[in-house]
């Protein structure tokens, strides 16, 4: 199987995007989600975040090129704010391709 | 003179690289005579290219003690001066005493002075020590 989540944590929030397939999680899809969950929050989170999500999905982008990426976790701070971020977990498998 | 450390890593691969040492240095000398550290997390893509942005810049989990600590070094030109910190149960599994079970993750985001680095160390010490 592959798994894993996108997750926008801190400052009071807690949002979570996973995925469990038996096959890799496409790039088109994860971008798709990426922006769901960017969209779960309201305008003012939105706005704080916006840079970490780009940041996230550039990830993706890059991963994509590079034919995808295996376990790993990548961290997205909000710049001057040490508790706002955006995660990228893949956990089994094969992502981003 | 600047207050950071490896301050062109996302910009000279060489500089990368020397950073990437520098934390598994850092760390290792933190550790017991008998505890090794592990990498769990992958830092290169499919293709075996390294991420090359610092996210994570190092990763090593404690196999006595099922702790991880993963780092995350950040431009000094976007960020300036910054450090958070948090634990966070990782989705990423380890079979310790033939027991699968989630890795406990201390995750140090920085932007790398003497500051810093001396910050996060003695975050680290007790944690990797379990």
């Amino acid at each position: 199987m592959h798994r894993g989540r996108l997750q926008s944590q801190g400052g009071g929030l807690n949002d979570s995007k996973p995925w469990a397939q038996p096959v890799p999680l496409k790039h088109k899809t994860s971008i798709g989600m990426s922006h769901a969950l960017e969209a779960m929050t309201n305008s003012k989170e939105q706005k704080l975040r916006a840079a970490a999500h780009a940041k996230s999905r550039a990830f993706m982008d890059a991963a994509k090129a590079a034919g995808g990426v295996g376990p790993t976790s990548k961290t997205y701070m909000v710049k001057g704010d040490p508790h706002r971020r955006v995660d990228i977990e893949v956990r089994n498998g094969k992502a981003f391709e | 003179m600047s207050d950071f450390l490896y301050e062109k890593f996302l910009e000279d691969h060489r500089v990368y690289h020397a950073a990437r040492a520098f934390w598994f240095r850092q760390i290792k000398q933190m550790l017991p005579n008998q505890d090794s550290l592990v990498s769990y997390l992958s830092e290169r893509f499919e293709n075996g290219k390294l991420f090359y942005d610092g996210n994570p810049i190092f990763n090593a989990i404690n196999r006595r003690t099922g702790k991880a600590v993963r780092i995350v070094q950040e431009s000094p030109r976007e960020f300036e001066k910054f450090y958070a910190s948090f634990n966070s149960e990782s989705l990423h599994q380890i079979e310790i005493n033939g027991r699968q079970q989630f890795i406990l993750e201390k995750v140090i985001v920085l932007t790398l002075t003497r500051e810093s680095l001396e910050k996060s160390k003695e975050e680290l010490r007790g944690w990797l020590r379990g």
